[in-house]
C-alpha cells in the first residue's frame, strides 16, 4: 500500500532566471545566488508550508535552456522532473520561473512543456527590473494566450510571494513524461507561437543604450578590457596581504594573551597545561588568526558574482582558454577554485563536453584555494614584512602573494595544454554564453556569503584542524625524555625522529626535518602545516614568561648547522611554490571520484600534482642556491 | 554575394535578420533554441580581442559564441 506522499513542488526555468532566489524567499533557506548562469548545480530541497499541504517539499533545479539537455546540470533538471513525474505518489506541481527582462527565450521552454503537455504554473521573476527597462508585460493576456495562470513575482521585495503560495498550493501536475524532440523546424514553430503569444500583450520601449551597454564598452573593450580585468586582481591580492596585515598581527597579540592568561591555571610542567598552550591556542590559534584573509577573498569573489562581472572575464579570456584547449565555460569553476576546488569541481557540470569537463576539474586544484591562504600569509610574514616596499610602492608581500596565484594558474594552463595534446584529445567545443545584465550586488547577500565561509573555516579550526593538532602535540612531545632541553626534546619525539628519516626527500627543496613533519601533516588539509608550526615553535617556547608570536619565532630560528635562519626567501619561496601545485586535499579527492565515477582519475591527479609539487620546489630551490640567494 | 554573409562579417553595430544555418550540429541546434532562429533580427556588438568570441544581441539577449559557430549561420545585414 502506497502512503500518501507529501505535496512535491520543481523549480524550472532558464539559467539565472532567479529561481533560487525564488527558493529561499518561499523557504527562508540561505542557497546560494549569483549573477550568473549556472550557479546552481544541484538539487537543493526546502520545506514550505502551504494551507492544504502543510509539509510540501519545494525543490530548486539547475536552469536550463531547453528540455533537450547538453550539459550535466541541465540534465540533472531534466531527469529530476522526469522522475518526480513518474515515481512521486502524492501530489506534484511543476513551476515555471520566467524572467520577464527575457520573456521571449524564457517562453521558448514554456512553448516545449506545453507540447509536452505538463501542466505547469509560471511564476514571473524579475518584474522589478522589467518596470526599470520600461517593460510592460499584460500577464493576464499572456496567461489567457498560454492557457496557464501566471504569478508576477518579485523576490527582493516580497511582491506578488502571498498569491504565487496560494496558487501552489492550489494548483498540481497530473501528467507522465517530458519526452519530446527538437529539431530545426520545431524550434523555429515554436518561436513562432512565443512571438504570437506576446503580439500586444508585451510592451518594450525602443532600444536605448542601457547601464550594461555602458559598463560593457568598457568592460569588454580590446585594451581596457584586459587592462581592468588584471586590475581587479592586483587590487584583489594587494587586499589580502595588506589589509589583513594588521588584522593578523592583532589576532595573534589576542592568541598571546590567551596563553599568558590560561597558563598561571596548569601546575609547572603539567602535561596538561602543554597540550592547552603549546598544542591547542598555539596550534588551531595560529590558524584561526588568517580568518580576516579568508574574509576578504571571499568578499572580493561574492561581488564578481553577483555584479555580473564573471561572464564578461570569460568573454575577454575565451581566446586564451582555447589556445590550451578549456573550453570557454571552464573560466567559472576555476575561478571559484580560488575559493575552494570542492564545489569548483561540482560548478563544472555546466561544461557540455565530459572530455572537457575532465579537462576542467584535472587543473581545478590548482587554483590556489583559500586554504592555502594561511601557508601564504605566514610565510610571507615571517620573511618578506621587513623588506621595503617595491618603488616605496608596492608590498614585496603582495607581489609574492601574486605571483603564487599566478604560478598555479600558469601550471593549470600548461597541464590543460599538454593533457589535451596526449590524453583527453579533441575538438575544442562550442562556447554559448549569455552575459546577464549588470546589477548592484547586494550588502545583505554578500555578507552572508563570507560569514557562511568563515563559519565553514572555522569548523574545520574547530574539527579536523583541532584532531591534527592535538595528534601531531602529543608525537612531538613523547617519548618524553626530561633531562633534554625542549629543542632536543622534541628531536628525539616520534615526530622527530620520523622527520629526520623523511628528510633526504625533502632537503633538496630546502626543508628541514620540522617543515617535512608539517608537509606531510597537511595532506589532511593545507592549513594544518600553520597548526603544526604553530606547536613546534610553542612546544619549543615552554615555559618561556612571554612567548612570542609564531611569526617572530620563526624569523628567528636558526639552523645549527649554517649559523644562518631556517627560514631564508628562499626556503619560504620553496615551500610556498610546493604548497600552491601540490595535491593536499583528501575532500577534493573525494569529490572528484564521486563527479568522474573512476578512481583513475583522482588517483592520476594526485600523483601529477605532487610529483610537479616536488620539481617545481626543487628547481626553485636549487636554481636560487646557484644564484646565491 | 550578400547571402554569402555570415554573422562574424557584419560590422559591429549592425543588425541582420538570420537566415537558416546549412549545418544543424547539436551545438548549432542550442544556438536556434536560444532564439537564433530563420527571420529573427541580429546585432553584432563586438568581437572580442585578437580573434575572440562575438558578442551579439538577439531576441533581448545578450550572447557570446566563437567565430566558428557564428560563421555557420547565414545573415542578410541590414542597412546600418
Amino acid at each position: 500500500m502506497q502512503v500518501a506522499a507529501e505535496k512535491e513542488i520543481l523549480l524550472v526555468g532558464n539559467p539565472n532566471a532567479g529561481k533560487t532566489l525564488l527558493f529561499n524567499r518561499l523557504t527562508g533557506l540561505h542557497g546560494k545566488v549569483g549573477n550568473y548562469p549556472g550557479v546552481t548545480v544541484e538539487c537543493r530541497r526546502g520545506q514550505i508550508d502551504l494551507k492544504n499541504h502543510p509539509r510540501a517539499s519545494l525543490v530548486d533545479l539547475p536552469g536550463t535552456y531547453s528540455l533537450c539537455p547538453r550539459s550535466d546540470d541541465e540534465k540533472l533538471t531534466i531527469d529530476s522532473i522526469e522522475q518526480v513525474l513518474q515515481k512521486h505518489h502524492g501530489p506534484r506541481l511543476v513551476v515555471v520561473v520566467v524572467d520577464a527582462t527575457h520573456l521571449e527565450r524564457n517562453l521558448y521552454l514554456v512553448s516545449q512543456l506545453l507540447e509536452a503537455k505538463v501542466q505547469f504554473l509560471i511564476a514571473m521573476t524579475m518584474m522589478d527590473a522589467a518596470r526599470a527597462e520600461g517593460i510592460l508585460v499584460h500577464t493576464e493576456v499572456l496567461s489567457e494566450r498560454i492557457g496557464v495562470a501566471i504569478v508576477p513575482v518579485c523576490a527582493l521585495t516580497n511582491e506578488g510571494i502571498p498569491q504565487l503560495l496560494d496558487a501552489i498550493d492550489e494548483c498540481s501536475t497530473t501528467l507522465m513524461g517530458i519526452s519530446i524532440s527538437t529539431s530545426p523546424e520545431q524550434v523555429r514553430k515554436r518561436y513562432a507561437q512565443v512571438e504570437h503569444w506576446l503580439d500586444g500583450a508585451y510592451q518594450k520601449p525602443p532600444v536605448i543604450e542601457t547601464m550594461t551597454d555602458r559598463v560593457d564598452s568598457v568592460a569588454l573593450h580590446p585594451v581596457f578590457g584586459p587592462i581592468l580585468l588584471l586590475g581587479i586582481f592586483a587590487v584583489m591580492f594587494n587586499a589580502l596581504f595588506v589589509w589583513a596585515k594588521p588584522i593578523v598581527e592583532t589576532l595573534d597579540l589576542i592568541k598571546g594573551g590567551a596563553t599568558t592568561f590560561v597558563l598561571p591555571l596548569f601546575s609547572e610542567g603539567s602535561l596538561l597545561g602543554s597540550l592547552v598552550t603549546d598544542g591547542i591556542i598555539a596550534g588551531v590559534g595560529s590558524v584561526i588568526a588568517f580568518v580576516p584573509l579568508i574574509a576578504i577573498l571571499f568578499l572580493f569573489l561574492g561581488i564578481l558574482e553577483d555584479s555580473g562581472y564573471l561572464a564578461r572575464a570569460t568573454f575577454l579570456l575565451d581566446r586564451v582558454m582555447s589556445r590550451v584547449g578549456l573550453p570557454g565555460r571552464a573560466f567559472v569553476p576555476l575561478l571559484s577554485g580560488f575559493a575552494c576546488a570542492v564545489p569548483a569541481i561540482m560548478s563544472t557540470r555546466v561544461i557540455e563536453s565530459r572530455r572537457e569537463r575532465l579537462l576542467t576539474m584535472m587543473v581545478t586544484p590548482l587554483m590556489s584555494c583559500s586554504a592555502r591562504l594561511p601557508v601564504y600569509g605566514l610565510l610571507i610574514a615571517v620573511v618578506f614584512s621587513s623588506a621595503p616596499p617595491i618603488w616605496g610602492l608596492v608590498e614585496v608581500g603582495s607581489v609574492v602573494m601574486f605571483a603564487m596565484y599566478a604560478i598555479g594558474i600558469v601550471v593549470a594552463l600548461l597541464i590543460a595544454f599538454l593533457l589535451k595534446r596526449f590524453l583527453l584529445k579533441g575538438e575544442s567545443p562550442a562556447l554559448i554564453l549569455e552575459l546577464p545584465p549588470y546589477r548592484l550586488p547586494r550588502m545583505s547577500s554578500l555578507l552572508r556569503g563570507v560569514l557562511l565561509r568563515v563559519q565553514v573555516f572555522l569548523r574545520e579550526a574547530g574539527t579536523v584542524i583541532l584532531a591534527m593538532t592535538i595528534i601531531l602535540w602529543a608525537l612531538f612531545t613523547f617519548p618524553r625524555h626530561n633531562d633534554l632541553s625542549p629543542a632536543e626534546q622534541m628531536k628525539a619525539s616520534y615526530a622527530g625522529r620520523f622527520g629526520q628519516l623523511i628528510e633526504p626527500v625533502i632537503a633538496p627543496l630546502g626543508f628541514d626535518w620540522k617543515i617535512g613533519v608539517g608537509l606531510v601533516a597537511s595532506f589532511a588539509a593545507r592549513e594544518v602545516l600553520v597548526s603544526t608550526l604553530g606547536v613546534v615553535y610553542g612546544l619549543r617556547q615552554h615555559g618561556e614568561d612571554a612567548p612570542v608570536p609564531l611569526q617572530k619565532a620563526m624569523a628567528h630560528d636558526i639552523n645549527p648547522r649554517t649559523g644562518k635562519p631556517v627560514y631564508t626567501p628562499l626556503v619560504a619561496l620553496s615551500l610556498m611554490v610546493f604548497f600552491a601545485l601540490a595535491m593536499q586535499c583528501m575532500s577534493t579527492l573525494a569529490v572528484v571520484r564521486k563527479e568522474t565515477k573512476s578512481l583513475r582519475w583522482p588517483v592520476f591527479q594526485f600523483g601529477y600534482m605532487t610529483v610537479i609539487a616536488w620539481l617545481c620546489s626543487f628547481t626553485v630551490f636549487q636554481a636560487g642556491t646557484l644564484l646565491g640567494f | 554575394m550578400a547571402n554569402r554573409t555570415n554573422i562574424s562579417e557584419l560590422l559591429v553595430g549592425q543588425h541582420g535578420v538570420l537566415r537558416a544555418p546549412a549545418i544543424v550540429s547539436s551545438c548549432i541546434l542550442r544556438l536556434l533554441e536560444m532564439g537564433m532562429t530563420e527571420g529573427a533580427t541580429i546585432q553584432l556588438i563586438r568581437r572580442g580581442p585578437m580573434g575572440g568570441p562575438l558578442l551579439v544581441v538577439v531576441r533581448g539577449t545578450r550572447l557570446c559564441l566563437r567565430r566558428r559557430e557564428a560563421a555557420c549561420f547565414p545573415v542578410k545585414p541590414l542597412p546600418s
